[in-house]
């Protein structure tokens, strides 16, 4: 498509735009929105060029952190007593933290787009929604990455060892992963909607940001085993490990990889609601954040 | 006549001072906890600031307008609205056509990427597809000069380079209206030159330009109309030489009440201040309008309020908006001034100023502080005259000051040396 108009002076241009102060709390530009997908692309591209420039391992890194957060959990599974009998650790953490880190790496680089860009916002305008989708789709590249290195572990567990008659990948939920890490984006998106708007409104919260992501994991089933936990709270406090949207969807990741963990459909359920719910409310205040904020840098 | 390409209706903005919410988490606390003390009386007053009142005008297709003012005048947030950054409080306005707005050069550049690489990404944020950057990357490259380095990251480019790029992407822009901020600060006289050629190219192709300008001759220069902003008002509006002159002439209006107190442009900030400014002419009498090459007194009358006062200088403006020359006590070592009034006299042994009109602006500063600074503290006018014996001087429209110089045949060197 080309976007070149050359429209007559007294025809109605397809670039007709008309600025008014807008109260209404939903509104959207989808039009220039996707008119903006070359440069979502070159979002993308920027942050995946100027990340491993001058690094000596450059994509490397994508596999080297999910390594040491495994390594790390491992100390601490052994310690706690936590984790996984029927399947091999590294592989047990790599398959749960393949969620959790497009989950945290989604809302770490999109929860502060308004702080964190505001002398480009204050100088030039463009849908500011590319900036949370980009980070959304460039992460999709880590994750990517880090799938293919899953693979690569899980294959030499299965040729080189005899534990792979333990794993039993759900091929049925396997084809349903696509879906969820949909549902991943939406919900990380979502969130990080909501921490855009409060940052940029505050931003001393910038400094809270990752240090909240790093308090989440702690509380999602990545480390230990949703049943493991639920075994040890007391009846009336379970609902609360299942009331973490997160939770349901790092176990059907396990499920669906390893054969370890359960389905839950009404965690899943309602999951999938809070998901919605995040991301049209978060989308709401983000662009009504995002048209009078220069006002207040 | 064709239908307006922009339309402004009764646009207004108004900024929050002072206002809960406002500021970071720690100041909304402490209101909220001032609030609670003092049973819901508000820690500040609610005081709104308006920069732009009911402003209303249309543009034409393929017109090309300035837009002048103070600083402060509201042009800065006329052209935020005009380019979506912000929404206005009321009002509406309607454009009819791609709207690219140039507020700063090189917004988005990223150190690491190669120049090419940053062609894309800033064409992008301005609002160019993929492919119209394809069609135009040879121009561009051509036009930044810089086909040697283009796959270099931009970190390793000179300032001049990197500007030089930006400007070649942003020129390279073709919506139907563009929004343009005093870019044209940037970079050497020579490229200056160019981007005022490639405007003055785009507005011949019968696009429609808003242009904000300090310089007063760009503006005379690039537009057929302007319009004067003033306290977020329209003031003038009309042929780009007549509004200029206008808004010159309202900024000498203030000259009368200069030293006053309630003067709202005088920046009042510490104890030592300026009474008065006197130019006298070689015989010491009061003058406004002044001959190059004759000498020139400016009279600055002061008191220190027991300061010390570190400096005192004399900025001379023109007509464009830039300062010709400064004299300043620094400049002649003069130290420290710890008499508690007095007439400082600056003599100007022969006036190296091309005709034009000129407005003075009296600084003072004790330690490192602004202690006062009056802008419009006198203005005079150069009918002619020159510092050369011959009479003649430079043109005014391009230069601003004089200086003496020799020149004078040699002998002819022999080319076999020494």
């Amino acid at each position: 498509m080309s976007d070149v108009s050359q429209n007559s002076p007294t025809g109605v241009s397809p670039y007709h735009t008309v600025i008014e102060p807008n109260q209404s709390w939903w509104r959207l530009d989808f039009r220039s929105l996707f008119r903006a997908r070359d440069l979502i692309f070159l979002f993308v591209h920027r942050d995946f060029v100027s990340k491993y420039k001058q690094t000596i391992l450059g994509p490397a890194w994508f596999v080297v952190q999910p390594i040491l957060t495994t390594g790390v959990f491992m100390v601490i599974q052994m310690l706690g007593n936590l984790g996984s009998r029927e399947v091999p650790l590294p592989l047990y953490n790599l398959a749960g933290l393949l969620a959790w880190q497009y989950f945290a790496n989604i809302v770490n680089n999109a929860g502060a787009t308004f702080a964190n860009n505001a002398n480009l916002f204050r100088k030039v305008y463009f849908p500011r929604l590319s900036v949370p989708i980009s980070v959304a789709v460039s992460q999709l590249m880590t994750l990517a990455v880090q799938g293919l290195f899953y693979v690569v572990v899980l294959g030499a567990y299965v040729f080189l060892t005899d534990a792979g008659k333990n794993i039993n990948a759900s091929w049925s939920a396997i084809l349903l992963l696509p879906f969820v890490v949909m549902h991943i984006a939406l919900l990380a998106v979502g969130f990080a909607f909501f921490t855009s708007w409060l940052t940029a409104r505050y931003r001393d919260l910038t400094f809270l940001l990752t240090f909240v992501v790093q308090l989440l994991l702690y509380v999602t089933p990545v480390i230990y085993s949703l049943d493991a936990v639920a075994a040890r709270l007391p009846d009336g406090w379970k609902w609360l490990i299942f009331a973490n949207p997160m939770a349901p969807i790092v176990e059907f990741f396990r499920h669906a990889l390893l054969g370890v963990g359960g389905v839950y459909p009404v965690s899943y359920a309602w999951s999938v609601g809070l998901t919605l719910f995040l991301f049209l409310a978060g989308m709401m205040l983000f662009q009504r954040t995002e048209r009078t904020f220069v006002d207040s840098v | 006549m064709a239908e307006p390409i922009i339309r402004v209706e009764n646009i207004s903005k108004a900024f929050r001072l002072g206002v809960l919410g406002a500021g970071s988490l720690r100041e909304d606390v402490a209101s909220w906890w001032y609030q609670m003390r003092n049973k819901g009386a508000r820690r500040e007053l609610a005081s709104d600031f308006w920069a732009l009142q009911d402003l209303s005008f249309e543009v034409k297709p393929g017109e090309v307008v300035g837009i002048v003012g103070h600083n402060g005048a509201g042009k800065s947030t006329l052209l935020k609205i005009l380019s979506r950054i912000t929404e206005p409080t009321s009002g509406r306005i309607v454009m009819n056509g791609r709207v690219g707005s140039l507020l700063e050069v090189g917004t988005g550049f990223h150190p690491e990427l190669t120049g090419r690489e940053n062609v894309y990404l800033n064409g992008a944020i301005l609002g160019m597809s993929r492919k119209e950057v394809d069609r135009k990357f040879d121009e561009i490259v051509e036009f930044a000069e810089c086909a040697r380095f283009i796959d270099t990251p931009v970190k390793r480019y000179s300032s001049g380079m990197r500007v030089r790029v930006a400007f070649a992407v942003a020129a390279h822009l073709e919506p139907e209206i563009l929004v343009i901020d005093e870019v044209l600060a940037v970079g050497d006289a020579a490229f200056q030159e160019k981007c005022i050629g490639k405007m003055e190219s785009v507005a011949e192709e019968g696009r429609t330009i808003l242009f904000v300008s300090h310089n007063m001759g760009t503006i005379r220069q690039l537009c057929q109309r302007a319009i004067v902003l003033q306290n977020g008002r329209v003031t003038a509006d009309g042929d780009a030489s007549e509004a200029v002159s206008q808004y010159l002439q309202d900024m000498e209006k203030g000259v009368n009440e200069a030293f006053s107190e309630n003067n709202p442009k005088r920046k009042l900030r510490g104890k030592a201040r300026f009474t008065d400014l006197l130019i006298l002419s070689k015989e010491g009498l009061p003058v406004q309008d002044l001959i190059a090459g004759e000498t020139v007194h400016f009279d600055l009358s002061f008191e220190s309020g027991g300061e010390p006062i570190h400096s005192i200088r004399l900025d001379i403006w023109n007509d464009f908006g830039v300062v010709a020359t400064q004299l300043s006590t620094r400049f002649l070592e003069m130290g420290t001034i710890d008499q508690e009034r007095g007439t400082l006299r600056f003599t100007i042994e022969s006036l190296p100023l091309t005709r034009g009109r000129y407005r003075i602006s009296a600084v003072c500063h004790c330690h490192e502080d602004l202690s006062d600074l009056v802008p419009n503290a006198a203005v005079f006018s150069v009918s002619g005259g020159s510092i050369h014996s011959s009479g003649i001087s430079p043109p005014s429209g391009r230069c601003t000051t004089m200086i003496p110089f020799t020149c004078g045949m040699q002998a002819v060197r022999s080319l076999s040396g020494v």
